[in-house]
């Protein structure tokens, strides 16, 4: 992994888990896969320390346990260090589509990395009595916890393993409350400004939405090859794969076999993966209160009352329509892949919001959760490819869609759908305003917008069929590759002006081009574009080729092309995401030792409670500096993931 | 030539020289028009071909006509009137220069080949000659915009091709910006008027206003000292400030299906309609070069195979200056727009702890 991406993984780890880890994951990160003899060789950490440090990197799954051989190898893990920096994210997606108690959910979850549904019910209860949770955690490892929104340090820095209660529960709301990271409020009720305190009322409730998280894909089964590096499960997938479908002692040989070998390797990937999914048949049932009326599933219909947008989200739907039960041994952690997910469908949004307008960017947004719940993740590496597909059909893979009326049904009532929608003279009919708050009319003014989102340039969403109902669904790859690109040119325009974007656009269209044809086709004077031209080169954005007419290799006997290769960009600028969020999280450590003094007499359990008592004017004033630089710098973190998500997670390699 | 109008009545005709009345029948056609010998005895002037190759003769001696070739036939042109006379004035050398010229046509020709084609003209005798025969009005200096540096010359009375001077959009060689910012503007108005419905309900002026209450009770909230209420920065503009119109209602898209979005045609109607090209000619091409260029500057966008419809706020964005805020949550840190970001390390010279970008950033709008 790059330098930037180590550097950032490792601050991370730091925020979250302090020195210790941090040290501990620097040292598996830059040893590589390596034993623990060896892992503690090339650390100044004595074992006992170093294996405290890992103790708690794994359990986080920060590090990973490679099995296979005798002795255990250890790797890290960059997805799950990277999502460290989206904990109050997460626990915000999942608030603004569930409700505000499964973000809680999520939250107690996410820090504590996997957890048993038995122990996080309790947990649960626990930290709504703000106690500790750490002695309730599986695999008996003590780690410190933060609190609701584990992503909000509060000020102090505990090294893990210093199992103290650490009570910031309080400050835990901080980014929290900022909104969806992309400027489209989701209809104001996901925002708790004032959060009264809400309890999980009873088990039941509990186990009804961890189940929706759950038949969702928020949070799925632990498995232990979930703790195991990729290439472990791999090879432990090619073991089975030889066994099973080829002769024995006969590795596969030509092409013809080798690829046969790739198809089977995937297959059985995706059926280790997917397994623990399928709820109605595999050994980790979901058990009923009501066994003979109720399956593991509840029916569906049932399962949706809640409105996509919060608003009409009700406590009360979960704990009387499903009765279901959880095994309580059932073992769960947040799914990362699918906050990729979300934050596709919050990118999306912004786009309908920013192109088209609000009313529609809302119910694109009730349809993209709707899909979101039929996606486990953006892109699947080991998904089914017709080993020979018929060359003359032409095959569209819908993997979701959405019917107008579903939208309408899930969308939140109080969204007035004729805002947005212009008179259209060519249809006189279906376009008056019959005022009936009917649910199949409000699915003909959902396809309306959804229609427009179709005609869009970007083509925000797709037809997929009309047979009865009318049913939607959208080109991911496509618009992944478009978010790559916008942010690209939104990134060139802050930097170069107009000029540099419209230069770049222009090479993107039109290919390869010397500087007479980039200003005759771009209408402007060379020596006007040359420096921009330049400039956008040294920062990487733009290539140029040289075409020497002969031998002589002189300049004058040479042409230059200028180029735009969008996946060099790309890349470009991923690793400079990673180093800002770097740079954002090291500033706010240096602010936070600026007011060093001033965060730690507050902390003082003599102090806490007494506020007025013992800090004085500057005391207060200095807190207030460091807790809205903070949020700013937090604010920035978040916002600069954003771009990571859109340059590394949406797409497939 | 039977169609009419009838010839001329001999009444005036006779009053007339032959040659007058031919050079007459020449001049009522279009400038530039070449005439074969069968053109001209059409013309019936005179009686047999060698009357017509005599008077063919005295005119091109009298500068009224000159001589041309095609597939080895000579054929002919006239010449302006005042150009014969001027011409008569000039001296040798001088009439050498302005022949060369003419010869070019609209192509125009550079001092360089102009000296090579007239022989050992010296540079001085050169200028000066060309000097003279601008002060006549006879020619006129021209650039290229394929050599914007050399210096060609093309007749008085014709302008050169396209190629030379590069279309509408270019004017004295040069592209001409103020020309393409006006049509510009033009045609961004344009688009958004048949693109984008304004919103023109109460409701929404009601909606916007709640709006714009609430974000800036969220702001006062933060400003005091609730940092749990601050709005998303970037959202903050767009929420209470929508896209708007020309007459300052919000802007919405027109329903899915409409079929009249502009098209480089419609468009370029408008663009003549409004009367203010002046004297400037715009062919569909030239338009289209400039509509591609919209797009490229994120002006416009493409509806369908044919039609344009302006990116939302790209009206407002020209009618005033743009404080939608271009950028994303890279650029907006400072480390997004770091002149010295390759060299930021940790433990380096440059490095966030140290780092005066950040400094001056935390202090803006805390
Ligand atoms: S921390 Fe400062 S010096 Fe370093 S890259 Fe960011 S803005 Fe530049």
């Amino acid at each position: 992994m790059s330098k930037n991406v180590t550097e950032l993984c490792t601050l991370l780890v730091e925020k979250e888990f302090g020195e210790l880890a941090a040290d501990v994951f620097a040292t598996v990160a830059h040893v590589g896969r390596q034993h623990l003899a060896g892992l503690i060789r090339a650390s100044t950490l004595t074992s006992k320390l170093f294996k405290h440090g890992l103790a708690t990197l794994l359990q986080f799954q920060l590090v990973l346990q490679s099995e296979l051989e005798e002795i255990a190898f250890y790797e890290v893990s960059w997805e799950h260090a990277h999502n460290l920096g989206r904990l109050g994210k997460i626990a915000r997606l999942v608030e603004g589509r569930y409700g505000q108690e499964a973000g809680e959910i999520v939250t107690t979850l996410l820090n504590s990395g996997h957890a048993k549904v038995s122990d996080l019910a309790a947990a649960y209860g626990k930290i709504h009595k703000k106690a500790d949770v750490s002695s309730t955690l599986p695999n008996g490892t003590t780690i410190k916890h933060e609190g609701v929104n584990g992503q909000m340090t509060s000020a102090k820095k505990a090294i893990s393993g210093d199992a103290s209660n650490d009570d910031s529960a309080g400050n835990g709301g901080e980014v929290g409350s900022v909104e969806n990271s992309n400027g489209v409020t989701t209809n104001g009720s996901a925002i708790v400004q004032d959060k009264p305190e809400t309890y999980v009322e009873s088990d039941a409730e509990m186990h009804a939405i961890l189940h929706r998280l759950l038949k969702a894909g928020w949070i799925v089964p632990v498995d232990q090859r979930d703790f195991w590096p990729l290439s472990d499960q791999r090879l432990d997938a090619e073991a089975w794969v030889l066994d099973h479908r080829f002769e024995k002692g006969k590795p596969p040989k030509g092409p013809k076999q080798v690829q046969a070998l790739h198809r089977h390797l995937k297959e059985r990937m995706r059926q280790l993966r997917d397994q623990g999914l399928d709820f109605s048949t595999s050994s980790i049932q979901t058990g009923s209160k009501r066994p003979a009326t109720s399956s593991a599933l509840p029916p569906a219909k049932r399962a949706r009352t809640n409105g996509v947008n919060g608003a009409s989200y009700s406590k009360a739907g979960f704990a009387a329509d499903d009765g279901v039960l959880l095994d309580g041994d059932l073992v769960v952690r947040v799914s990362p892949e699918k906050v990729s997910v979300a934050m596709r469908t919050e990118q999306l949004v912004r786009l309908a919001n920013r192109f088209i307008g609000e009313t529609t960017s809302k119910v694109y947004r009730a349809f993209l959760q709707l899909l979101e719940e039929q996606l486990p993740r953006c892109y699947d590496p080991y998904k089914f490819v017709d080993p020979d597909p018929d060359p003359d059909k032409i095959v569209v893979v819908i993997d979701a869609k959405a019917s107008v009326v579903r939208v309408a049904e899930v969308l939140d009532k109080s969204v007035d759908l004729y805002d947005g929608l212009a008179e259209n003279p060519e249809f006189v009919n279906g376009n008056t305003k019959d005022g009936s708050d009917t649910l199949v009319n409000r699915g003909k003014l959902v396809e309306r917008h959804i229609k427009m989102l179709s005609e869009d340039p970007r083509h925000l969403a797709s037809w997929a069929s009309s047979r009865g109902i009318s049913e939607w669904y959208v080109e991911f790859p496509r618009l992944s590759k478009y978010l790559i690109q916008n942010q690209i040119e939104e990134t060139v325009q802050s930097r170069f002006e107009r000029l540099g974007m419209r230069l770049l656009r222009l090479l993107h269209n039109k290919g390869k081009l010397d500087e007479k044809q980039v200003a005759s086709l771009g209408m402007c004077r060379p020596k006007e574009i040359r420096p921009i031209l330049s400039q956008m080169q040294a920062a990487g954005f733009l290539d140029l080729q040289e075409i020497p007419k002969d031998n002589s290799r002189h300049p004058s006997r040479t042409i230059f092309l200028w180029f735009y290769d969008q996946d060099r960009v790309r890349r470009l600028l991923l690793e400079d995401a990673y180093k800002a969020m770097a740079r954002i999280l090291q500033r706010i450590e240096m602010e936070r030792l600026a007011k060093l003094e001033h965060i730690e007499k507050a902390e003082r359990t003599d102090v806490k409670g007494n506020e007025d008592k013992y800090l004085s004017k500057l005391d207060k004033q200095k807190l207030r500096e460091w807790s809205q630089t903070e949020l700013k710098l937090l604010v920035q973190l978040e916002r600069v993931d954003d771009l990571i998500g859109i340059f590394n997670d949406f797409r497939g390699p | 030539m039977a169609t009419p109008p009838p010839p001329p009545p001999d009444t005036k005709a006779s009053k007339m020289s032959k040659l007058d009345q031919l050079y007459e029948k020449c001049a009522a056609l279009p400038p530039e028009t070449v005439f074969h010998q069968r053109d001209l005895a059409d013309m019936q002037v005179t009686d047999d071909s060698n009357g017509l190759l005599l008077i063919i003769q005295q005119m091109v001696a009298s500068w009224l006509m000159l001589t041309l070739q095609w597939d080895g036939a000579p054929c002919w042109k006239i010449r302006p009137r005042e150009v014969a006379a001027a011409m008569k004035t000039l001296v040798k050398e001088e009439r050498e220069i302005y022949l060369a010229i003419e010869a070019t046509g609209t192509q125009a020709i550079w001092t360089k080949s102009l000296k090579s084609r007239t022989g050992q003209i010296s540079q001085t005798v050169l200028n000066k000659t060309l000097k003279h025969l601008q002060a006549k009005g006879l020619i006129k200096c021209i650039s290229n915009i394929k050599f914007p540096t050399r210096k060609y010359y093309i007749l008085a009375g014709l302008e050169a091709s396209e190629d030379i001077v590069g279309g509408p959009w270019h004017g004295d060689g040069e592209l001409d910006l103020d020309l393409i910012d006006a049509i510009s503007e033009i045609v961004v108005r344009y688009v958004e008027k048949e693109s984008w419905v304004e919103q023109k309900s109460a409701v929404n002026k009601l909606a916007i206003a709640k709006k714009r209450a609430a974000v800036l009770k969220a702001q006062d909230a933060a400003a005091a000292n609730q940092p749990e209420s601050i709005p998303d920065i970037e959202s903050t503009p767009p929420l209470f400030r929508p896209y708007l119109g020309q007459h300052g209602f919000p802007l919405i898209p027109q329903p899915a299906g409409y079929k009249h979005y502009p098209t480089c045609a419609s468009i370029l109607d408008h663009i003549v309609g409004s009367g203010l090209l002046n004297n400037l000619t715009l062919q569909e091409q030239d338009l289209q070069q400039l509509l591609d260029n919209m797009v490229f500057d994120g002006k416009l966008e493409r509806m369908g195979a044919m039609g344009y419809r302006t990116v939302r706020g790209a009206a407002a964005e020209s009618r005033g200056p743009d404080d939608i805020g271009i950028a994303n949550g890279f650029t907006e840190a400072p480390c997004g727009r770091c002149p010295v970001f390759s060299q930021c390390e940790e433990g380096g010279p440059v490095n966030a702890t140290s780092c005066v970008y950040f400094t001056e950033w935390l202090a803006r709008n805390l």
